[in-house]
């Protein structure tokens, strides 16, 4: 019970941290600059709660296995939570080794997410070990797999950073993480029929995002059509959502994601109006730090990924007789592991633009196949 | 016609990473896919529905011809594993000559310093970076300064690759990690060697289940999925049964606990051998692993029955008796024919047996467990007298038999793949070059991993151009 009360704080503190580290990547809370002074630095409270509320995570993690009396992630609910602990750990981690201002965000939020589907979705019943969980190997794979994946999300999260510095608009932003919010919600309670229609609705704002970003990028005369083509996007977006929760027998938490997913961006574009912040500002300073740091996250996480696979083997030899039964978490792992195998084949001596886009794409496949 | 790409050649292709990318791309295809359309439930695997319960009848005819609801042993899948294979034999033949010459090389070849000092790409997988430096010292002092600055770092010893002596140009250089690239190279061949053990195992491996019941012997396998060639099909009552295998030995419950944990012992013509199997702990004979899946308690008891012989008064007791199988003595043996229930007048649970001693016709009586004496004092003039002292449930295991020849090749490739992978990401091949000429100095780092190595070969850049302009300034 102790153990749920304090991942609820830390869940809460993780939505917390993101939206302060949020608005500093925005722009809005920065010191001002004075003609003549140094630049004084953000304060980054932002990651300075994260780390206080990964404290609390870690304590969520120890009244667990003190409850179970068995090392807490032998269940679903278990492991995600580990997971989702493992990530937003590699992202402050980054952010204190990078010194870069909002390299945590992407993290921080991934673990917000893999934390609430786990207490959403998943039975949180302490259960015994099954005979065949009573193996050093399955437990050394829960524990590296978690740490493989936490630094794959580190790596990923720093791309995206870097990918958003000064390029993106918060519409765009904000479209694309209510597509995240829809997609989430819908996967958390989406025994619907009508699940097709509203993840139809969170393509199109993910559409809509992604016009965004690449309008940005666009050189002349392109821009223009990509400009046109995301405002007719965002305005379809719009009209699904709204026309949605009429149409169909959508259930209540899909009916709150469409909401959401109405929501943000509507909010958004007022913040855009009111602040006249076209891009999203250059938050992300230390950029080679970051790079840095997302290549050495990349590295381990695929070294400690192919570890876990290795160890999972052998404990399916000794338990199943097969050290591979394609059975969904193995599956999930192995793409994930060739996800990251491709990012890691393309990657030469310098992050290029392809590399970051491969790397944050291969990060959400891992949230979207983690999730499935 | 000319090929707009010349350089493009069909071995490029075969031996290039974009042909890995996209395979790794088509099996990404192959796992997402597994997850949206339901797939075939293993054996012995507890989970998974039966897909007649999720799909049409239609819909589902129509998944299986497509081979859907199998994707992981259609015959797509196999043969994109073994173009992958071949991606990875053509990578590793192409890759070798400069692996093994970055090896054999006690040095690297010069470099046109004047060329490098602004950053550029060099070959596959290679950068460059330069910086240069005015310098007054001499010849040997800046020979002297560089074994120094690679004593302080524990670098090896800078090896000259042009010293002409005078005022020419001297070059020196060091290399560090050159074994990197071999690791890769060996990732890249261990790799290959978990797909030919996943092949090997979908190919050559086995897959059946044996039913074990306490007293009987299980001389029959239930194949599952492939079969050795060698077993003969089972044959019962002059029936062949289809499905079922003679594979040539027997297999008996010897003991039994409730941990759980058996006791296996294994008769054939080369002899008998026991195994130990529990959960996570499965026993091997002859090739095969036999896994604990299940056990449970039969309809049929199994009895407790001692015998002694003539007025000894020790006894030999038998336990896990079953009905109808024979039990050897010294020069006589016995089989329980029937049992009987706890019938009024006090004897008590009995048992039938058959007895018969060698030469001699077999006799049949019974015995009571609530008269211990009952037998000894009926049949004076036999050589053994049994006792009937009671009976407990009868226990079945099921026994899951695997043999996956490609295992080993795929567990031993993985581990080696790890360590290859792990030694490859932690160092990288580094080289250093430092030129002098009269009043110049360059300095020239490569790295196939330049943006680790960035901030290292400035640190060297500062430090060296520190040493290098400190005299003359």
């Amino acid at each position: 019970m102790t153990s749920e009360v304090l991942l609820k704080v830390a869940l809460g503190g993780y939505a917390v941290s993101a939206l302060l580290s949020l608005k500093i990547a925005l722009g809005l809370g920065r010191p001002k600059i004075r003609p003549g002074r140094p630049i004084p630095p953000s304060p980054r409270w932002g990651l300075w709660l994260a780390t206080l509320f990964l404290v609390v995570h870690t304590l969520a993690i120890a009244f667990r296995w003190k409850a179970a009396a068995h090392l807490p992630w032998s269940t679903p609910y278990e492991h995600l939570i580990l997971v989702s602990w493992a990530i937003a750990g590699a992202g402050i981690l980054g952010e204190y080794r990078s010194n870069a201002w909002g390299a945590s965000l992407g993290s921080i939020i991934a673990g917000f997410f893999v934390g609430l589907f786990a207490w959403l979705v998943q039975d949180h019943s302490v259960l015994p070990v099954s005979p065949e969980q009573a193996s050093a190997w399955y437990w050394v794979r829960g524990i590296i797999e978690a740490i493989a994946l936490g630094a794959l999300a580190s790596s990923g999260s720093t791309s995206l950073a870097r990918l958003l510095q000064g390029r993106t608009s918060i519409e765009s932003l904000l479209a694309a993480f209510s597509a995240l919010v829809a997609t989430a919600l819908i996967v958390a309670r989406g025994e619907t029929e009508k699940q097709a229609w509203v993840l139809a609705v969170a393509g199109i704002w993910g559409l809509n995002a992604l016009f965004g970003y690449v309008t940005r990028s666009a050189s002349e005369p392109a821009r223009r059509w990509f400009a046109r083509i995301t405002q007719a996007l965002f305005v379809v977006a719009w009209l699904a959502t709204i026309a949605l929760p009429v149409l169909s027998s959508v259930p209540r938490a899909s009916r709150l994601a469409v909401v959401l997913a109405a929501a943000l961006p509507l909010g958004a574009w007022v913040i855009g109006l009111v602040f006249r912040t076209d891009y999203v500002e250059t938050a992300v300073s230390g950029s080679v730090e970051l790079e840095r740091w997302g290549y050495k996250s990349l590295l381990s996480g695929i070294t400690c990924l192919a570890l876990a696979m290795i160890a999972g083997a052998i404990w399916g030899c000794l338990s199943s007789g097969a050290y591979w039964s394609w059975s969904g978490r193995e599956v999930s792992i192995l793409s994930i592991a060739l996800a990251y195998g491709i990012v890691l084949l393309g990657e030469r001596s310098a992050r290029t633009e392809g590399v970051l886009i491969a790397t944050a794409a291969a990060a959400i496949f891992a949230l979207g196949m983690g999730a499935g | 016609m000319k090929s707009k790409h010349p350089g493009l050649t069909l071995w490029q292709f075969l031996a290039g990473h974009a042909l890995t990318s996209g395979l790794c791309f088509v099996l990404i295809a192959f796992c997402v896919l597994s997850r949206l359309v339901a797939q075939e439930p293993r054996p012995f695997s507890g989970t998974g529905e039966a897909l007649e319960k999720i799909y049409s009848p239609e819909l589902l005819y129509g998944l299986r011809q497509a081979g859907l609801t199998d994707l992981f042993r259609s015959g797509w899948f196999i043969f994109f594993l073994i173009v992958l294979v071949l991606n990875l034999l053509f990578i590793l033949v192409d890759r070798w000559p400069a692996v093994w010459g970055t090896l054999r090389q006690k040095a690297p070849a010069a470099v046109q310093a004047a060329q490098l000092v602004a950053p550029k790409r060099g070959g596959r997988n290679e950068n460059y970076l330069g910086a240069e430096a005015s310098t007054a010292i001499g010849r040997e002092a800046f020979r002297e300064l560089v074994q120094k600055w690679a004593a302080r770092h524990r670098l090896r010893k800078p090896r000259p690759i042009r010293d002409e002596g005078g005022l020419t140009e001297l070059q020196l250089a060091i290399e560090e990690h050159k074994v990197a690239p071999l690791l890769g190279w060996i990732a890249h061949l261990a790799a290959i060697g978990i797909l030919l053990g996943v092949l090997a195992g979908a190919l050559f491996g086995f897959e059946g289940r044996m039913i074990v019941e306490e007293g009987m012997p299980a001389r029959h396998l239930e194949v599952l999925r492939g079969a050795d060639p060698r077993w003969p099909a089972w044959v019962q009552d002059g029936m062949v049964m289809p499905g079922f295998r003679n594979p040539g030995f027997e297999v008996q419950l010897a003991h039994f606990d409730s941990k759980p944990r058996l006791e296996l012992r294994f008769l054939s013509k080369h002899g008998v051998s026991t195994g130990d199997v529990g959960v996570n702990e499965p026993a091997r004979y002859r090739g095969l692993s036999f896994l604990y899946r299940s056990h449970q308690p039969t309809n049929q008891p199994s009895f407790l029955i001692s015998v002694m012989e003539g007025d000894a008064p020790e006894s030999v007791r038998f336990s896990g008796v079953v009905p109808g199988r024979e039990y050897e003595l010294e020069g006589a043996s016995f089989k329980i024919i029937s049992a009987g229930m706890d019938e009024e007048g006090g004897f008590g649970p009995s048992v039938q047996v058959e007895y018969r001693e060698d030469g001699s016709d077999p006799e049949r009586f019974w015995i009571f467990k609530n008269h211990p004496a009952f037998d000894k004092a009926r049949r004076k003039i036999s050589r053994f007298h049994f006792v009937y002292e009671g009976s407990q449930p009868r226990m079945s295991a099921t026994l899951q038999v695997v043999r996956d020849p490609g295992a080993p090749w795929v567990l031993g490739s993985g581990i080696v793949f790890f360590l290859a992978l792990a030694g490859w990401a932690a160092f990288a091949h580094h080289r250093y070059w430092f030129c002098w000429k009269p009043s110049k100095a360059w300095i020239v780092g490569a790295s196939e991993r330049l943006l680790l190595f960035a901030p290292r070969f400035e640190k060297i850049t500062r430090e060296l151009r520190k040493a290098l302009e400190g005299p003359s300034s």
